[in-house]
């Protein structure tokens, strides 16, 4: 109590005036300023009335717009179907370095030989098909009955 | 009803300014009765004249904008007084994100411009003690400014900074002390 008693009595000794100037008629000119800047605002004209009544509907076509972008992105960054292409993609590429170690040039050439002619059976296969579809439509388009075929063998 | 000019009571220029007839005469009538004790009010926040013009403008404009739905929950010289302390606030936040200053800095920048100042005329022992002010921490140099210079009471400072008339006293008394300590020191 005594500290601050001596602190406000170090302080009574400073010249409490106001130490700060204005320019001259600073008070006197300052509201007509206001006023006038006041005044200056622009008023809203028809133009921006619309644009302010449409700003709701500008915000929620912006925010669909965005969702469908950011939508579309995440697909393509995140959709299964490429995961799988990807994970499948690694998974013969860790193959590929973990075995090829061990694989010679020729038993590669062996593996892709075979994978030909597992493919040519497929084709194969589904050749065999054709001709059975073929086979049947002419049956069908000729009326000629199954059983009459097999009567006659 | 009140005299002449500025001896409307705030009451009264309330209800002139919500009367379309009367709004802008209103308007003019609060503007010269609070713009000088707003104006040193912002003046020892902010130190710079041009820099507290801006405000001073920036204040009443809002003022302006606001008034229409003021709902004198408190009195028109404590809500006035509010928004202006908030303006200079502000302004000051700014001006530290502006210049990606610490706010120390924008202290000494403050103290700097005392002593360029062409508005400022204090002797030696003012600018002194302007400078120790300024080394105070925000709020206490409100309380001080408001307290010492203005000589308003703590109840009126607690509702314009919506806080304590306890902690404003303790405010008060931390802001006379480090003054102290920074006029013995230097």
């Amino acid at each position: 109590m005594n500290d601050m008693k001596k602190a406000n009595n170090n302080l009574s000794k400073i010249n409490k005036d106001n130490p700060f100037q204005i320019p001259e008629d600073y008070f006197d000119d300052f509201p007509l300023r206001l006023s006038e800047k006041i005044h200056a605002r622009k008023a809203p004209g028809i133009y921006e009335k619309y644009l302010l009544a449409l700003r709701p509907y500008m915000a929620i076509a912006a925010l669909f717009i965005g969702v469908v972008i950011i939508g579309t992105i995440f697909y393509n960054v995140f959709s299964p179907e490429k995961n799988i292409q990807e994970s499948k993609t690694n998974e013969i590429a860790e193959i590929i370095s973990e075995d090829a170690y061990y694989l010679s040039e020729e038993s590669i050439i062996e593996i892709i030989y075979m994978n030909d002619v597992v493919h040519e059976d497929e084709q194969a296969g589904d050749s065999k098909d054709n001709l059975t579809n073929e086979v049947i439509d002419y049956l069908i388009n000729e009326e000629i009955d199954i059983i009459d075929i097999i009567d006659a063998l | 009803m009140a005299g002449k000019n500025n001896d409307y009571t705030d009451k009264e220029l309330l209800r002139l300014f919500r009367d379309s007839n009367s709004k802008d005469y209103a308007f003019n009538l609060i503007v010269k009765k609070y713009q000088e004790r707003i104006y040193w009010h912002v003046r020892k926040i902010i130190i710079d004249h041009d820099d507290t013009d801006d405000i001073l403008q920036n204040t009443f404009i809002k003022i302006w904008s606001g008034l229409e739905n003021f709902r004198e929950a408190s009195g028109l010289f404590t809500w006035i007084y509010r928004i202006a302390t908030n303006e200079a606030l502000i302004f000051l936040k700014q001006k530290k994100r502006r210049y990606i200053l610490p706010l120390i800095d924008v202290r000494k920048q403050l103290a700097d411009t005392l002593e360029t100042d062409q508005y400022f005329n204090g002797d030696e022992m003012q600018l002194k003690l302007q400078k120790a002010i300024l080394t105070l921490p925000g709020k206490q140099r409100l309380v001080f400014n408001m307290k010492y210079f203005d000589d308003m009471k703590y109840e009126e400072i607690a509702g314009i900074l919506k806080t304590s008339v306890g902690a404003l006293k303790a405010s008060y008394h931390h802001a006379v002390r480090k003054i102290e300590k920074y006029l013995t020191k230097y």
